[in-house]
Protein backbone atom coordinates (compact mmCIF):
# COMPACT_ATOMS: atom_id res chain seq x y z
CA UNK A 1 0.00 0.00 0.00
CA UNK A 2 1.16 3.61 -0.59
CA UNK A 3 0.13 5.98 2.16
CA UNK A 4 0.71 9.83 1.61
CA UNK A 5 0.71 11.39 5.05
CA UNK A 6 0.35 15.16 5.26
CA UNK A 7 1.97 16.40 2.06
CA UNK A 8 2.71 20.02 2.05
CA UNK A 9 3.88 22.02 -0.87
CA UNK A 10 4.72 26.07 -1.32
CA UNK A 11 5.35 28.04 -3.46
CA UNK A 12 6.47 31.24 -1.95
CA UNK A 13 3.07 32.52 -0.97
CA UNK A 14 0.73 30.15 -2.60
CA UNK A 15 -0.06 26.61 -1.54
CA UNK A 16 0.39 24.32 -3.77
CA UNK A 17 -0.67 20.75 -1.83
CA UNK A 18 -2.41 21.58 1.01
CA UNK A 19 -1.88 18.50 3.86
CA UNK A 20 -3.29 16.11 1.62
CA UNK A 21 -3.27 12.59 2.76
CA UNK A 22 -4.42 9.09 0.77
CA UNK A 23 -4.41 5.84 0.35
CA UNK A 24 -3.24 3.67 -2.47
CA UNK A 25 -4.11 -0.11 -1.92
CA UNK A 26 -2.73 -2.67 -4.52
CA UNK A 27 -5.22 -4.49 -6.43
CA UNK A 28 -6.51 -1.63 -7.72
CA UNK A 29 -6.26 1.47 -9.75
CA UNK A 30 -6.55 4.49 -8.59
CA UNK A 31 -7.40 7.21 -10.02
CA UNK A 32 -6.14 11.22 -9.18
CA UNK A 33 -8.32 13.97 -10.32
CA UNK A 34 -8.54 17.46 -10.09
CA UNK A 35 -8.94 20.33 -12.38
CA UNK A 36 -5.67 21.80 -14.34
CA UNK A 37 -3.35 23.29 -11.19
CA UNK A 38 -5.04 21.52 -8.66
CA UNK A 39 -1.76 20.14 -7.71
CA UNK A 40 -1.89 16.43 -9.08
CA UNK A 41 1.45 16.61 -11.09
CA UNK A 42 3.48 18.24 -7.47
CA UNK A 43 1.36 15.82 -4.93
CA UNK A 44 2.94 12.94 -7.67
CA UNK A 45 6.81 14.66 -6.97
CA UNK A 46 6.32 14.69 -3.50
CA UNK A 47 5.16 11.40 -3.75
CA UNK A 48 8.74 10.48 -5.25
CA UNK A 49 10.78 12.83 -3.44
CA UNK A 50 12.11 14.51 -6.50
CA UNK A 51 10.29 17.75 -4.69
CA UNK A 52 11.38 19.35 -0.97
CA UNK A 53 7.75 20.27 1.38
CA UNK A 54 6.83 18.34 4.37
CA UNK A 55 4.76 15.35 5.05
CA UNK A 56 6.03 12.14 3.66
CA UNK A 57 4.45 8.80 1.34
CA UNK A 58 5.31 5.35 2.71
CA UNK A 59 6.04 2.24 0.39
CA UNK A 60 5.22 -0.57 1.98
CA UNK A 61 5.99 0.99 5.16
CA UNK A 62 8.82 2.72 3.71
CA UNK A 63 9.68 5.63 1.96
CA UNK A 64 10.66 5.08 -1.46
CA UNK A 65 14.56 6.00 -0.84
CA UNK A 66 14.00 3.58 2.04
CA UNK A 67 14.04 0.20 -0.39
CA UNK A 68 17.42 -1.35 -1.46
CA UNK A 69 16.02 -0.60 -5.27
CA UNK A 70 13.73 1.96 -5.54
CA UNK A 71 13.08 1.49 -9.48
CA UNK A 72 11.60 -2.10 -8.35
CA UNK A 73 9.14 -0.97 -5.71
CA UNK A 74 8.09 2.29 -7.58
CA UNK A 75 7.85 2.69 -11.56
CA UNK A 76 7.09 6.39 -13.12
CA UNK A 77 6.04 8.01 -15.63
CA UNK A 78 5.70 11.77 -14.91
CA UNK A 79 6.73 13.29 -18.40
CA UNK A 80 6.58 11.54 -21.95
CA UNK A 81 9.31 13.34 -23.26
CA UNK A 82 12.16 12.55 -20.52
CA UNK A 83 15.33 11.00 -22.85
CA UNK A 84 17.71 12.24 -24.58
CA UNK A 85 16.49 12.35 -27.72
CA UNK A 86 19.97 10.81 -29.42
CA UNK A 87 20.19 8.07 -27.38
CA UNK A 88 18.63 5.25 -28.79
CA UNK A 89 15.49 4.12 -27.24
CA UNK A 90 16.92 0.69 -26.26
CA UNK A 91 20.09 2.45 -24.65
CA UNK A 92 17.82 4.81 -22.93
CA UNK A 93 15.98 1.94 -21.28
CA UNK A 94 19.34 0.20 -20.85
CA UNK A 95 20.72 3.44 -18.68
CA UNK A 96 17.42 3.07 -16.42
CA UNK A 97 17.73 -0.65 -16.18
CA UNK A 98 21.32 -0.07 -15.13
CA UNK A 99 20.52 2.87 -12.49
CA UNK A 100 17.72 0.58 -11.01
CA UNK A 101 20.01 -2.95 -10.79
CA UNK A 102 17.24 -4.52 -13.21
CA UNK A 103 18.81 -7.50 -15.56
CA UNK A 104 19.70 -5.57 -18.86
CA UNK A 105 17.51 -8.51 -20.87
CA UNK A 106 14.55 -6.81 -19.43
CA UNK A 107 14.51 -3.89 -21.87
CA UNK A 108 13.48 -5.67 -24.60
CA UNK A 109 10.92 -7.52 -23.08
CA UNK A 110 9.61 -4.38 -21.98
CA UNK A 111 10.27 -2.88 -25.61
CA UNK A 112 8.05 -6.09 -26.97
CA UNK A 113 5.36 -5.02 -24.30
CA UNK A 114 4.65 -1.73 -25.16
CA UNK A 115 5.28 -2.10 -29.08
CA UNK A 116 8.25 -0.53 -29.41
CA UNK A 117 10.50 -3.71 -30.40
CA UNK A 118 10.75 -2.29 -34.20
CA UNK A 119 12.30 1.25 -33.37
CA UNK A 120 14.31 0.38 -30.43
CA UNK A 121 17.62 1.26 -31.96
CA UNK A 122 16.15 4.54 -33.04
CA UNK A 123 16.59 7.88 -31.15
CA UNK A 124 13.29 8.87 -29.61
CA UNK A 125 13.72 12.34 -30.91
CA UNK A 126 11.44 12.01 -33.62
CA UNK A 127 8.52 10.06 -31.97
CA UNK A 128 5.14 11.23 -31.89
CA UNK A 129 3.61 11.76 -28.52
CA UNK A 130 2.58 8.65 -28.31
CA UNK A 131 5.38 6.06 -29.34
CA UNK A 132 7.07 8.62 -26.49
CA UNK A 133 4.24 8.01 -23.75
CA UNK A 134 5.11 3.86 -24.68
CA UNK A 135 9.01 4.14 -23.94
CA UNK A 136 7.68 5.99 -20.71
CA UNK A 137 5.64 3.16 -19.65
CA UNK A 138 8.26 0.94 -20.65
CA UNK A 139 10.62 2.50 -18.26
CA UNK A 140 7.86 2.67 -15.53
CA UNK A 141 7.37 -1.53 -15.91
CA UNK A 142 11.08 -2.55 -16.69
CA UNK A 143 11.56 -3.08 -12.40
CA UNK A 144 8.63 -4.93 -12.91
CA UNK A 145 7.38 -2.76 -9.66
CA UNK A 146 4.57 -3.04 -7.15
CA UNK A 147 3.75 0.54 -7.54
CA UNK A 148 2.83 2.35 -11.00
CA UNK A 149 2.48 6.39 -10.75
CA UNK A 150 1.43 7.49 -13.98
CA UNK A 151 0.99 11.03 -14.35
CA UNK A 152 -1.51 11.39 -17.78
CA UNK A 153 -0.49 8.30 -19.44
CA UNK A 154 -2.93 8.43 -22.56
CA UNK A 155 -1.38 12.01 -23.51
CA UNK A 156 -1.11 11.58 -27.26
CA UNK A 157 -2.21 7.96 -27.62
CA UNK A 158 -4.57 6.91 -30.91
CA UNK A 159 -7.88 5.09 -29.99
CA UNK A 160 -5.93 2.08 -29.97
CA UNK A 161 -3.28 3.24 -27.97
CA UNK A 162 -5.74 4.17 -24.94
CA UNK A 163 -7.52 0.62 -24.99
CA UNK A 164 -3.98 -1.03 -24.52
CA UNK A 165 -2.83 1.59 -21.79
CA UNK A 166 -6.62 0.87 -19.94
CA UNK A 167 -6.47 -2.94 -20.28
CA UNK A 168 -2.32 -3.10 -19.39
CA UNK A 169 -3.15 -1.36 -16.62
CA UNK A 170 -5.90 -3.02 -15.54
CA UNK A 171 -4.23 -6.30 -15.79
CA UNK A 172 -1.14 -4.69 -14.02
CA UNK A 173 -3.64 -3.89 -11.14
CA UNK A 174 -4.76 -7.49 -11.23
CA UNK A 175 -1.67 -9.06 -10.94
CA UNK A 176 -1.56 -7.61 -7.23
CA UNK A 177 0.04 -4.49 -7.83
CA UNK A 178 -1.19 -0.96 -7.78
CA UNK A 179 -1.33 1.83 -10.06
CA UNK A 180 -1.78 5.24 -9.39
CA UNK A 181 -3.14 7.34 -12.63
CA UNK A 182 -4.02 10.79 -13.16
CA UNK A 183 -5.85 11.52 -15.98
CA UNK A 184 -7.84 14.31 -18.13
CA UNK A 185 -9.94 11.54 -20.09
CA UNK A 186 -12.70 11.19 -17.50
CA UNK A 187 -14.64 7.86 -19.22
CA UNK A 188 -11.35 6.55 -19.55
CA UNK A 189 -10.46 6.77 -15.27
CA UNK A 190 -14.24 5.32 -15.38
CA UNK A 191 -13.77 2.39 -17.36
CA UNK A 192 -10.25 1.32 -15.83
CA UNK A 193 -10.13 3.18 -12.15
CA UNK A 194 -11.56 1.36 -8.65
CA UNK A 195 -11.04 3.85 -6.16
CA UNK A 196 -10.47 7.59 -6.93
CA UNK A 197 -8.64 10.65 -5.26
CA UNK A 198 -10.13 13.87 -6.15
CA UNK A 199 -8.66 17.29 -5.34
CA UNK A 200 -9.11 20.72 -5.96
CA UNK A 201 -6.26 23.74 -4.71
CA UNK A 202 -4.03 21.37 -3.29
CA UNK A 203 -6.71 20.15 -0.94
CA UNK A 204 -8.09 16.63 -0.74
CA UNK A 205 -11.84 16.73 -1.69
CA UNK A 206 -12.69 13.02 -2.01
CA UNK A 207 -11.15 9.83 -1.93
CA UNK A 208 -13.51 6.92 -2.55
CA UNK A 209 -14.37 4.35 -4.96
CA UNK A 210 -15.58 5.41 -8.25
CA UNK A 211 -18.84 3.61 -7.97
CA UNK A 212 -19.93 5.63 -4.52
CA UNK A 213 -18.70 9.04 -6.07
CA UNK A 214 -21.68 8.41 -9.14
CA UNK A 215 -23.90 7.22 -7.01
CA UNK A 216 -23.62 10.04 -4.47
CA UNK A 217 -23.85 12.86 -7.44
CA UNK A 218 -26.49 14.89 -6.89
CA UNK A 219 -26.96 14.21 -11.61
CA UNK A 220 -27.95 10.89 -10.39
CA UNK A 221 -31.72 10.05 -9.52
CA UNK A 222 -34.46 8.48 -10.59
CA UNK A 223 -36.19 8.40 -14.08
CA UNK A 224 -40.04 8.02 -14.35
CA UNK A 225 -42.27 8.72 -17.25
CA UNK A 226 -46.26 8.15 -17.23
CA UNK A 227 -49.09 8.63 -19.40
CA UNK A 228 -49.96 11.92 -17.54
CA UNK A 229 -47.19 14.62 -17.24
CA UNK A 230 -48.81 17.23 -15.14
CA UNK A 231 -50.44 14.39 -12.81
CA UNK A 232 -47.16 13.16 -12.44
CA UNK A 233 -45.10 16.28 -11.78
CA UNK A 234 -48.62 17.33 -8.80
CA UNK A 235 -47.48 13.86 -7.22
CA UNK A 236 -44.43 14.02 -7.06
CA UNK A 237 -44.09 18.19 -6.13
CA UNK A 238 -46.54 16.44 -3.15
CA UNK A 239 -44.28 14.33 -2.21
CA UNK A 240 -41.57 17.61 -1.66
CA UNK A 241 -38.98 15.52 -3.60
CA UNK A 242 -36.23 17.09 -5.53
CA UNK A 243 -37.28 17.12 -9.19
CA UNK A 244 -35.94 17.64 -12.92
CA UNK A 245 -37.23 17.47 -16.16
CA UNK A 246 -35.90 14.84 -17.96
CA UNK A 247 -36.35 13.56 -21.43
CA UNK A 248 -40.23 12.72 -21.60
CA UNK A 249 -40.54 12.59 -17.78
CA UNK A 250 -38.82 13.26 -14.69
CA UNK A 251 -35.79 12.97 -12.90
CA UNK A 252 -35.84 12.55 -8.68
CA UNK A 253 -33.40 12.64 -6.40
CA UNK A 254 -32.90 11.35 -3.10
CA UNK A 255 -35.03 8.45 -3.89
CA UNK A 256 -34.73 5.22 -4.71
CA UNK A 257 -36.85 3.37 -7.91
CA UNK A 258 -38.60 1.54 -5.01
CA UNK A 259 -39.63 4.68 -3.51
CA UNK A 260 -40.80 6.55 -6.21
CA UNK A 261 -42.61 3.19 -7.67
CA UNK A 262 -44.61 3.03 -4.42
CA UNK A 263 -45.86 6.53 -4.26
CA UNK A 264 -46.87 6.49 -8.09
CA UNK A 265 -48.89 3.59 -6.85
CA UNK A 266 -50.44 5.02 -3.87
CA UNK A 267 -51.46 8.01 -6.19
CA UNK A 268 -52.62 5.21 -8.89
CA UNK A 269 -50.66 6.82 -11.82
CA UNK A 270 -49.77 4.37 -14.40
CA UNK A 271 -46.08 4.00 -14.86
CA UNK A 272 -44.58 3.79 -18.31
CA UNK A 273 -40.67 3.62 -17.32
CA UNK A 274 -38.77 3.77 -14.05
CA UNK A 275 -35.31 3.46 -13.97
CA UNK A 276 -32.04 4.46 -12.38
CA UNK A 277 -30.13 6.88 -13.89
CA UNK A 278 -26.59 6.82 -12.66
CA UNK A 279 -24.59 10.03 -13.00
CA UNK A 280 -21.47 10.09 -15.46
CA UNK A 281 -17.93 10.02 -13.30
CA UNK A 282 -18.04 13.54 -15.22
CA UNK A 283 -21.18 14.64 -14.19
CA UNK A 284 -19.72 13.83 -10.57
CA UNK A 285 -16.07 15.61 -11.04
CA UNK A 286 -17.22 18.68 -11.82
CA UNK A 287 -19.98 18.45 -9.04
CA UNK A 288 -17.35 17.76 -6.69
CA UNK A 289 -14.77 20.67 -7.80
CA UNK A 290 -16.91 23.14 -9.14
CA UNK A 291 -15.83 25.41 -6.35
CA UNK A 292 -11.87 24.31 -6.89
CA UNK A 293 -11.29 24.87 -10.85
CA UNK A 294 -8.37 27.68 -10.69
CA UNK A 295 -8.53 28.44 -14.11
CA UNK A 296 -12.20 28.78 -15.90
CA UNK A 297 -12.97 29.47 -19.08
CA UNK A 298 -14.97 32.94 -19.48
CA UNK A 299 -17.67 32.20 -21.48
CA UNK A 300 -19.25 31.17 -24.40
CA UNK A 301 -17.43 31.38 -27.77
CA UNK B 1 25.95 2.98 -5.67
CA UNK B 2 27.47 1.05 -8.23
CA UNK B 3 24.27 0.52 -10.14
CA UNK B 4 24.28 4.50 -10.54
CA UNK B 5 27.97 4.39 -11.84
CA UNK B 6 27.04 2.33 -14.31
CA UNK B 7 24.20 4.43 -15.50
CA UNK B 8 26.27 7.20 -15.53
CA UNK B 9 29.28 5.23 -17.20
CA UNK B 10 26.37 4.00 -19.80
CA UNK B 11 24.85 7.81 -20.08
CA UNK B 12 28.35 9.18 -20.95
CA UNK B 13 29.25 6.33 -23.52
CA UNK B 14 25.40 6.31 -25.01
CA UNK B 15 25.74 10.23 -26.74
CA UNK B 16 26.74 10.82 -29.91
CA UNK B 17 28.31 14.56 -28.18
CA UNK B 18 31.10 12.31 -26.48
CA UNK B 19 32.44 10.78 -29.41
CA UNK B 20 32.18 14.65 -31.12
CA UNK B 21 33.88 16.37 -28.93
CA UNK B 22 36.45 13.90 -28.38
CA UNK B 23 37.14 13.03 -31.82
CA UNK B 24 37.32 16.56 -32.62
CA UNK B 25 39.98 16.79 -29.22
CA UNK B 26 42.23 14.34 -31.08
CA UNK B 27 41.68 15.23 -34.36
CA UNK B 28 43.36 18.79 -33.53
CA UNK B 29 45.64 17.66 -30.86
CA UNK B 30 46.89 15.23 -34.06
CA UNK B 31 46.82 18.07 -36.38
CA UNK B 32 48.82 20.99 -34.75
CA UNK B 33 50.95 18.66 -33.43
CA UNK B 34 51.79 17.14 -36.50
CA UNK B 35 52.35 20.44 -38.43
CA UNK B 36 54.12 22.01 -35.71
CA UNK B 37 56.80 18.85 -35.78
CA UNK B 38 57.45 18.45 -39.81
CA UNK B 39 56.75 21.92 -40.71
CA UNK B 40 57.51 24.61 -37.20
CA UNK B 41 60.56 22.79 -35.68
CA UNK B 42 64.18 24.53 -35.84
CA UNK B 43 66.46 21.81 -34.59
CA UNK B 44 67.97 21.22 -32.39
CA UNK B 45 64.50 20.36 -30.44
CA UNK B 46 64.73 21.95 -27.24
CA UNK B 47 65.09 19.68 -24.08
CA UNK B 48 61.56 20.30 -22.78
CA UNK B 49 59.32 20.09 -26.06
CA UNK B 50 57.85 16.83 -25.21
CA UNK B 51 56.79 17.64 -21.56
CA UNK B 52 56.19 21.32 -21.29
CA UNK B 53 55.24 21.67 -25.48
CA UNK B 54 53.44 18.48 -26.87
CA UNK B 55 51.69 17.06 -23.17
CA UNK B 56 51.19 19.70 -21.40
CA UNK B 57 50.71 22.39 -24.43
CA UNK B 58 48.06 20.13 -25.92
CA UNK B 59 46.15 19.61 -22.81
CA UNK B 60 46.17 23.22 -21.76
CA UNK B 61 44.43 23.46 -25.49
CA UNK B 62 41.68 21.17 -25.55
CA UNK B 63 40.96 20.55 -22.12
CA UNK B 64 38.25 22.24 -22.86
CA UNK B 65 36.65 19.13 -24.29
CA UNK B 66 36.46 17.37 -21.65
CA UNK B 67 35.17 20.81 -19.74
CA UNK B 68 31.94 20.35 -22.09
CA UNK B 69 31.74 16.66 -21.76
CA UNK B 70 31.27 16.54 -18.18
CA UNK B 71 29.32 20.24 -17.91
CA UNK B 72 26.74 17.88 -20.72
CA UNK B 73 27.01 14.86 -18.49
CA UNK B 74 25.16 16.87 -15.72
CA UNK B 75 23.06 19.21 -17.91
CA UNK B 76 21.82 16.93 -20.31
CA UNK B 77 19.74 15.45 -17.20
CA UNK B 78 18.06 18.96 -16.54
CA UNK B 79 17.67 19.59 -20.66
CA UNK B 80 15.46 16.19 -21.36
CA UNK B 81 14.24 16.33 -17.60
CA UNK B 82 15.74 12.77 -17.52
CA UNK B 83 17.11 14.02 -13.74
CA UNK B 84 13.61 12.55 -12.63
CA UNK B 85 14.34 8.86 -13.13
CA UNK B 86 18.33 9.16 -12.09
CA UNK B 87 16.97 10.71 -8.79
CA UNK B 88 13.89 7.98 -8.00
CA UNK B 89 16.33 5.44 -8.60
CA UNK B 90 19.26 5.63 -6.14
CA UNK B 91 18.61 5.43 -2.75
CA UNK B 92 20.22 9.29 -1.85
CA UNK B 93 20.71 12.16 -4.55
CA UNK B 94 24.65 12.25 -2.98
CA UNK B 95 25.17 8.92 -4.92
CA UNK B 96 24.13 10.30 -8.52
CA UNK B 97 26.40 12.95 -7.62
CA UNK B 98 29.17 10.73 -6.45
CA UNK B 99 28.71 8.63 -10.14
CA UNK B 100 28.58 11.83 -11.81
CA UNK B 101 31.61 13.00 -10.22
CA UNK B 102 33.43 9.14 -10.85
CA UNK B 103 32.39 9.02 -14.11
CA UNK B 104 34.07 12.24 -15.33
CA UNK B 105 37.25 11.55 -13.14
CA UNK B 106 37.54 8.31 -15.00
CA UNK B 107 36.67 10.43 -18.65
CA UNK B 108 39.02 12.90 -17.36
CA UNK B 109 42.32 10.50 -16.63
CA UNK B 110 41.40 8.40 -19.79
CA UNK B 111 41.22 11.13 -21.99
CA UNK B 112 44.35 12.68 -20.26
CA UNK B 113 46.28 9.55 -21.65
CA UNK B 114 45.04 9.57 -24.77
CA UNK B 115 45.51 13.07 -25.96
CA UNK B 116 49.07 12.66 -24.26
CA UNK B 117 49.70 9.24 -26.55
CA UNK B 118 48.25 11.07 -29.69
CA UNK B 119 50.30 14.00 -29.50
CA UNK B 120 53.49 12.39 -28.88
CA UNK B 121 52.92 10.13 -31.89
CA UNK B 122 52.24 13.09 -34.05
CA UNK B 123 54.98 14.62 -33.09
CA UNK B 124 57.32 11.89 -33.72
CA UNK B 125 56.01 11.33 -36.81
CA UNK B 126 56.05 14.96 -37.74
CA UNK B 127 59.28 14.89 -37.03
CA UNK B 128 59.79 12.11 -39.24
CA UNK B 129 58.56 13.86 -41.89
CA UNK B 130 60.07 16.77 -41.66
CA UNK B 131 63.65 15.34 -41.45
CA UNK B 132 64.12 16.49 -37.63
CA UNK B 133 65.82 14.42 -34.88
CA UNK B 134 64.55 14.53 -31.21
CA UNK B 135 67.17 15.15 -29.02
CA UNK B 136 67.64 14.32 -25.59
CA UNK B 137 64.72 14.71 -23.58
CA UNK B 138 64.09 15.84 -19.96
CA UNK B 139 61.11 14.31 -18.58
CA UNK B 140 59.65 14.93 -14.90
CA UNK B 141 57.17 11.59 -15.10
CA UNK B 142 55.90 12.51 -11.95
CA UNK B 143 55.26 16.12 -12.50
CA UNK B 144 54.18 16.04 -15.74
CA UNK B 145 51.88 13.12 -14.90
CA UNK B 146 50.14 14.98 -11.55
CA UNK B 147 49.88 18.28 -13.03
CA UNK B 148 47.87 17.11 -16.32
CA UNK B 149 46.01 15.17 -14.84
CA UNK B 150 44.74 17.42 -12.11
CA UNK B 151 44.37 20.45 -14.97
CA UNK B 152 41.99 17.93 -16.99
CA UNK B 153 39.93 16.99 -13.86
CA UNK B 154 40.24 20.04 -12.25
CA UNK B 155 38.49 21.88 -15.53
CA UNK B 156 36.06 18.81 -15.95
CA UNK B 157 35.40 19.56 -12.11
CA UNK B 158 34.48 23.16 -12.39
CA UNK B 159 32.08 22.47 -15.70
CA UNK B 160 30.21 19.88 -14.02
CA UNK B 161 30.18 22.02 -10.74
CA UNK B 162 28.60 25.01 -13.09
CA UNK B 163 25.91 22.32 -14.11
CA UNK B 164 24.88 21.06 -10.88
CA UNK B 165 24.60 25.18 -9.70
CA UNK B 166 22.96 26.70 -12.61
CA UNK B 167 21.04 23.20 -14.12
CA UNK B 168 20.61 24.70 -17.66
CA UNK B 169 22.21 23.73 -20.63
CA UNK B 170 23.01 26.99 -22.03
CA UNK B 171 23.13 29.23 -18.93
CA UNK B 172 25.61 26.58 -17.75
CA UNK B 173 27.58 27.13 -20.69
CA UNK B 174 27.72 30.27 -20.87
CA UNK B 175 28.59 30.87 -17.39
CA UNK B 176 31.53 28.60 -17.77
CA UNK B 177 32.97 30.35 -20.56
CA UNK B 178 31.92 33.96 -19.48
CA UNK B 179 33.92 33.40 -16.05
CA UNK B 180 36.53 31.86 -17.89
CA UNK B 181 37.16 33.94 -20.35
CA UNK B 182 35.12 37.69 -19.88
CA UNK B 183 35.29 37.38 -15.27
CA UNK B 184 38.87 35.95 -14.88
CA UNK B 185 40.01 37.87 -17.69
CA UNK B 186 38.28 41.53 -16.45
CA UNK B 187 39.47 40.75 -12.98
CA UNK B 188 43.46 39.87 -13.96
CA UNK B 189 43.56 43.35 -14.89
CA UNK B 190 42.31 44.86 -12.07
CA UNK B 191 43.82 42.23 -9.49
CA UNK B 192 47.24 41.73 -11.19
CA UNK B 193 49.32 39.68 -9.10
CA UNK B 194 46.83 38.70 -6.84
CA UNK B 195 44.86 36.94 -9.76
CA UNK B 196 46.37 34.11 -9.20
CA UNK B 197 44.26 33.33 -6.27
CA UNK B 198 41.67 33.00 -8.74
CA UNK B 199 39.86 29.62 -9.30
CA UNK B 200 40.66 29.26 -13.41
CA UNK B 201 44.05 31.46 -13.25
CA UNK B 202 45.28 29.48 -10.35
CA UNK B 203 44.42 26.24 -12.10
CA UNK B 204 46.13 27.04 -15.31
CA UNK B 205 49.31 27.32 -12.69
CA UNK B 206 49.52 24.49 -12.11
CA UNK B 207 49.94 23.26 -15.36
CA UNK B 208 51.85 25.64 -17.02
CA UNK B 209 52.02 29.61 -16.56
CA UNK B 210 52.57 31.70 -19.48
CA UNK B 211 51.85 34.73 -18.08
CA UNK B 212 54.59 36.05 -15.24
CA UNK B 213 52.27 38.10 -13.57
CA UNK B 214 50.03 35.74 -11.96
CA UNK B 215 52.41 32.97 -11.63
CA UNK B 216 52.94 30.74 -8.57
CA UNK B 217 54.53 27.57 -7.34
CA UNK B 218 52.96 24.61 -8.85
CA UNK B 219 51.49 23.71 -5.13
CA UNK B 220 50.43 26.89 -4.18
CA UNK B 221 48.06 26.92 -7.37
CA UNK B 222 46.80 23.63 -6.56
CA UNK B 223 46.29 24.41 -3.32
CA UNK B 224 44.38 27.82 -4.23
CA UNK B 225 42.55 25.98 -7.28
CA UNK B 226 41.53 23.13 -4.87
CA UNK B 227 40.07 25.11 -2.67
CA UNK B 228 37.81 26.99 -5.31
CA UNK B 229 36.92 23.21 -6.05
CA UNK B 230 35.94 21.77 -2.79
CA UNK B 231 34.31 24.87 -1.14
CA UNK B 232 31.84 25.36 -5.08
CA UNK B 233 31.51 21.63 -4.53
CA UNK B 234 30.32 22.04 -1.10
CA UNK B 235 27.77 24.49 -2.35
CA UNK B 236 26.49 22.38 -5.36
CA UNK B 237 25.92 19.09 -2.88
CA UNK B 238 24.07 21.27 -0.38
CA UNK B 239 21.66 22.76 -3.56
CA UNK B 240 21.56 19.20 -4.85
CA UNK B 241 20.31 17.49 -1.95
CA UNK B 242 17.76 19.98 -0.68
CA UNK B 243 16.11 22.14 -3.85
CA UNK B 244 13.67 20.80 -5.53
CA UNK B 245 14.67 18.00 -8.33
CA UNK B 246 14.52 20.10 -11.52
Amino acid sequence: MIEAQGLTKKYKKKLAVDDLSFKVETGKVTGFLGPNGAGKSTTMRLMLGLDGGAGKTLFDGKPLYGHVHPAQVAGILLEAKAFHPTRTARNHLRVLADAGGIPISRVDEVLEIVGLKDVAGKGPGKFSLGMSQRLGIAAAILGEPKYLILDEPANGLDPEGIAWLRQFIKDYADKGNAVFVSSHLLSEMAQMADDVVVIGRGKLIAETSIKDLVAGSAHGGVYVRSTNEVKLREVLKQSQVKIAKFAEGYKVSGKTTDEVGQMLFAAKLPVLELSRQEASLEEAFLELTADSEEYKAGGKA
Amino acid sequence: MVPALKSEIRKLLTVRSTYVITGLAVLLAIGVNFYIAAFKTTDPVASDALQKGVVMGTLNGVSIFVAIISLLLVTHEYRYNTIYYSLTSARSRTQVMLAKVLVFTLYAVKFTVLISLVSVAAMLIGLKVGDHHLTAQHIDWWGMTWRSLYYVWGLAAFAAMIGFLVRNQVGAIVAYFIGINTVEGLLTMVLKEKAAYLPFTSLGNVLTSYNPTTATSIGKAALISGTWLIVGWLIAWVLFVRRDAN
